[in-house]
Order: structure tokens, then sequence, then C-alpha cells
């Protein structure tokens, strides 16, 4: 603060030197004023008798004159009282605008950010522009744990201390109730927790969105400092901002995170996505492969309608028919074949296209059908887990007599629908392929088929078709569908059994895989 | 001869603010002198020949940007460092003031630190 001096005052006062003016008549003498130097404020010098102008313990100058002089003396101390006075006053105004300009700048500076710790370090930068502080630290809470972490610090001794916490020491007391302090005398405070610290004075005050504590601020000293009640008062209103800024910074930053995880989870999806599409061209073209297994046109057997269908319960099947010319014992003879894998979908195709495989590549070299079956076992065995395993019906005609050999692996009945009406079952000769240990025998059945009986050949999906309420098709009712139709083509035959189960099922989804073959032995 | 400057704002709380701020520099033989319109500071301008004029723009009957403007061209004192300070959010009128041959344009609130060391600089102290 600039120095009262006499000669400001004497200057300043316009109004003075017509009041001197009169107090000189009143006297009767000249008064003089001049300053400790020696230099003439007013008047001249006169010889007169001194009177000093104290003001605030120091001698400011002297007036000079007749007796009645010490007035003016006195006035001019008076005056100097006043200047000191209206300095004072300019000195605490300008001190008020420097922290109004202060929490202005502040707000908008904090506007812009919205990084947790730049808030916090900003807040600390700003606030040391008015508040004088060795040290300073931002703490956030932990609700949870009630822990106080720093999330910006300056200074010697503040940035090393941790364990600040909600309850315990000072800053944790302002945490824990919501009130700002001052303590001038931090080592003796019986609060305090960190012992060996040089912090000698600090101001705190709680960082409070609405009710609720998420921190506190404080500002220390290590050297003697005696922080007032303005200073918190300052802070206080730097810290309701600050808060305000962390709490959108802290919000702003689950906005990002939860962009990132929706991001995150979107591509995921798409990846999930393009394998799905991915696996489901493998499956189309899978069940492509399966489909053209399958013979494309069962042979043209002289004398005998045959007609066939399969229908996967999903998009492959574990299901085969096959209808071979062939000769096991020497002949021409046909091999008519219905085999069904355990399980479903890819899997059971899989096993199915290595069953065609072996049946086909052993076909021509064994002696008979039963040692094809046996065969065929083996070859299943070896080559397969023990629980994958295929049922088969095999039947090997000889066109020209109408005899057959048949051997059932585990097979479901086949059905022999005579000419008159009558139905003959041909049940398993052996256990299902690959099922037990190599080396066990399969029987062989013989069959007659006359002009006009009709051989059913299916897997199991025809029978064990179910409707809504888990009744199953049944062997009864496609027996009963045959005996209408055996003079119908074979392939009307098949398309009548389909079209049962499709109405017997109703709304039910196929639950296995179905096929059907139909021989028809001509009447001449 | 001693450094002057001229404060002119016709508000007596940024009188005061501004004479505070500049207040240490007259213990450096620094003459502080203050006008309360435009028509006191012209005639303190042509009186005092001030060496620095912190000049306030808001001002009834004649305008910070008229005394300016008077003393630049009309008096043609252009040794005399004029900043007219203007509230914030008016700086359309920064192209006024350089018309007006301002030497400096301040937004109010001003940083007392900046004015001070503004003023240190103009007066070369």
């Amino acid at each position: 603060m600039a120095r009262i001096s006499l000669k400001q005052i004497v200057g300043a006062q316009n109004g003075l030197r017509p009041v001197v003016a009169a107090l000189e008549r009143a006297f009767g003498g000249a008064v003089a004023v001049e300053d400790t130097a020696g230099a003439s404020l007013l008047g001249t010098a006169n010889g007169g008798e001194r009177f000093a102008v104290v003001h605030d313990g120091k001698e400011l100058g002297w007036v000079s004159g007749p007796q009645g002089a010490e007035a003016v003396a006195d006035l001019l101390r008076f005056l100097a009282d006043k200047e000191s006075e209206r300095k004072a006053l300019g000195s605490e105004v300008l001190h008020l605008y420097r922290e109004v300009n202060l929490i202005y700048s502040f707000s908008e500076k904090l506007a812009a950010l919205l990084d947790l710790e730049r808030v916090a370090q900003l807040t600390l930068q700003e606030a040391r522009h008015l508040i004088v502080a060795t040290d300073g630290a931002i703490l956030l809470l932990d609700d949870e744990t009630g822990a106080l972490t720093a999330a910006a610090a300056f200074g010697d001794e503040l940035p090393g201390l941790s364990g600040f916490k909600r309850g315990t020491g000072i800053a944790g007391t302002v945490a824990a109730t919501g009130v700002g302090e001052i303590v001038n005398d931090v080592m003796g405070d019986p609060r305090r927790i960190n012992a060996v610290v040089d912090v000698r004075s600090l101001v705190c005050a709680p960082l409070k969105v609405g009710e609720q504590v998420i921190g506190v601020m404080m500002l220390a000293s290590t050297l003697p400092m005696a922080y007032e009640a303005r200073e918190l008062k300052l802070l206080n209103t730097l810290a309701l901002q600050t808060a305000t800024a962390i709490e959108n910074a802290r919000l702003f930053e689950r906005t990002v995170q939860a962009g990132h995880e929706r991001e995150r989870l979107l591509a995921l999806n798409k990846e999930a996505e393009v394998a799905r599409a991915g696996y489901e061209r493998e499956l189309e073209l899978a069940a492509t492969i399966q489909a053209d297994l399958f013979p494309a046109q069962l042979p043209a057997v002289a004398g005998y309608d045959l007609a066939a269908r399969n229908r996967p319960a999903r998009r492959c099947g574990g299901d085969y028919y096959d209808a071979i010319p062939a000769g096991t014992g020497g002949g021409a003879s046909v091999l008519l074949c219905v085999a069904d894998v355990s399980g479903k979908g890819l899997p059971a195709s899989l096993l199915m296209s290595h069953m065609q495989a072996t049946l086909r590549a052993l076909l021509g070299r064994t002696a008979s059908l039963q040692d094809l079956a046996g065969h065929a076992h083996d070859l299943l065995h070896g080559s397969t887990a023990d629980n994958k395993y295929v049922t088969a019906a095999l039947l090997e005609l000889t066109p020209a007599t109408g005899r057959a050999s048949y051997v059932s692996a585990g097979h479901i009945n086949s059905l022999v629908v005579k000419r008159n009406g009558d139905v003959v079952l041909l049940g398993s000769t052996g256990a299902p392929l690959g099922l037990l240990p190599p080396g066990l025998p399969y029987e062989t059945t013989m069959v007659d088929l006359e002009a006009g009986d009709c051989l059913i050949l299916c897997s199991d999906g025809v029978p064990d078709a179910q409707n809504e309420s888990d009744d199953e098709f049944g062997e009864s009712r496609l027996t009963a569908i045959v005996r209408d139709a055996r003079n119908e083509p074979s392939a009307e035959i098949v398309s009548r059994v389909f079209d049962a189960i499709d109405q017997f099922a109703g709304t039910a989804p196929q639950f296995d895989d179905i096929t059907l073959m139909v021989l028809r032995r001509l009447q001449d | 001869m001693s450094l002057k400057i001229l404060i002119v704002d016709d508000e007596v709380h940024l009188r005061t603010l501004l004479h505070q701020t500049l207040e240490e520099l007259e213990d450096e033989g620094v003459e502080l002198h203050v006008a309360t319109n435009g028509e006191e500071a012209l005639a303190a301008i042509q009186t005092l020949q001030p060496n620095l004029v912190f000049l306030d723009v808001m001002m009834p009957k004649l305008s910070g940007f008229d005394v300016c403007e008077r003393t630049k061209k009309v008096l043609g004192l252009s040794n005399v460092y004029i900043v007219l300070l203007t509230a914030k959010g008016q700086e359309f009128d920064r192209q006024r003031g350089i018309e007006a041959g301002a030497d400096l344009y301040m937004t109010k609130p001003f940083d007392p630190d900046s004015l001070l060391m503004k003023a240190r600089d103009v007066l070369g102290i």
C-alpha cells in the first residue's frame, strides 16, 4: 500500500488552501507546511513555531505559524487518517475485485474441461492466485470405502501423503461433516493423522454436489501462516464450481465408456453375425454335398416299381437310402439299403457319408450280404466313437425270381405287404453297425417277393413321427396306408405316407429324419 | 517532469479500482489523475498532457471513442497512449476503437495485474 504523504494530502485537497488562507486571517499570521525533507508544500517557512503532523506514529511533516497553527497540524493529521482509511477501503475493493475476476475466469476455464484430473489441477492453480500456499491437494472420496485419494496435488509435503480417510484427520473430518475448516496450528491439532509432516496451517473446503460430499480441497503452508475466514469463503466458492465440474467429468467419462462398450458389443455382434453367416453357408454346402450322395436316380429294375424319399429334420440328416445294381454272389441283383445314424444334423450326416462310402467300397468284394454287413460293422466300429453307430436294413434282390436276402443291423421292422393284404414283418438280424465289438455275425432272412407284393424299408422317423400331444404315428398307421395303396405306383405310396405323417404331426415340428423306400413287384 | 496517468470513467467504483491498481506507481513518482466524464477528460488531457490514459468507452454525452478521436486527430496528441476500456461482449467496438486511433483495447472486468504491467510497460518503468 502506498505511503501517505503530506504532499499528496495538501495537493489533493484543493479546498485546503482557502481554508488555510481563512485561518491565516483568523490567526493573524502566515501558515506554512513543509514535509520531512524540508520541502515547502504550502506557503513559505516563516520561522514561527513548528508543530508536527503525526500519523500512524510517524511524522509526515511540519506546520509552522502563529499560536493557532497547531490546529492546522491537527487538521492535516485528521485528513491523513481519512486518506489512510480511503486507501484501505480502496485496497479492500481491489482485493474483492480480484476475487470476482478469479471466479469469473475460473468459471470460463472450467467450462472447457471434461477431464477430471485437469479440472483438479486447474482449480489448485487458480486458487493459488489469491491464496498463499506451499502445498495443496484435491482429494476425491470413494463412497464405499471412505478412502480419500488425490486427484491433484502440489508442494513438498502433501503429494507424498496417503491414508486420508473420511472421519479421520482434518481432511477426513471435513469430508464427513461437509463443513470447511481453517486450522492454523496443524501440529497441535489432535486429529492430525500424519505425524511427521511439516504442514503448519491449512484451509480445507468440502466438494459437494447438492448435499453429498464427493471430496475435499485443501491449501496448506509449511511456513507460518494464518488463514482467514475470507480465504475459506473463497475456497468454498471455488469448491462449488469444481465439484460440479468433477461430477460432469465423471458423467462424461461414464458416457464415453458406455459408448465404447456399446461399440465393442456391436463389433462382437457383427463378428458373431459374420461367423454365423459363414456357418450357414458351410451348412448349406454340406447339405448340398449330402444331397448329392443320395442316388440321383434310382435304378430301373425290370418288373419292379421303385421309389424313395428322404427328408431330414435339419439341414443335414443322419438317414440314408441307396439302390445299387450289385451281385455279391455273382449274377444280376440289386442292393437296397435304408440306414439311420445315431444322432441328427451335421455330425450324423458326416457319419452317414462315411457309411455310404464304406458300403459302396465293399460292394462286389464280399461273398454274401451278411458278410457285407459284418465287414461294414468292423470298419465302422474301428473308425468311429463308441457311441456312434448305424442301423441299416439291407436287401439283395434277384429281380428275375423275386427272391431276396435280408439283413437288418438293429434296424426297425421292414414290411412286406402281400398282394392279398397280409403283412409280413422283417425284424432285426444283428446288432447295429459299429456298436458292439467286431467279429459278431449277422443272420440273413430270406424273402420272396411275388407279383403285387409291396416292400417297405424306412427309418424310425416314420413310425416315431409325433404330433402336438406327443402321440406317435406308429407302424400300424404306416401299414394301413400302404395296404390301401398297394396297387398304386410306388411314388404315390411314398407321397401318401409323407402327407399322412404331415397331417398327423400338425403343428409339431419334424423331430427326426424321415426316410421311406417302396419297392413293388409289378403284376404281369 | 513526472509521468502522468489519467483515469477516465463515469462509475466511481471503477475509478477507485483503477486508481487502487495503479497506486503503487505513485510511490515511484507517477501522478495519478482522475476525470469523471468525457468533457473533463478532454480538458485534463489538454492541461496535463498525460503519458497514459485509461478511457472508459461507455460514458454519457461524450463517449470514450469521441475523446480518443479528438485527442489523436483534432488535438494531434499522438504521444498520449490511450487504452480503451469496454465491457465484455462489446468486442465489435474494437474496430471502431482502431478507427478512433486507440493504442490498446481492454475488456472489463480487467485483470489488475495485467493492467499494472501494461502501465509500467508504456511508461517504461
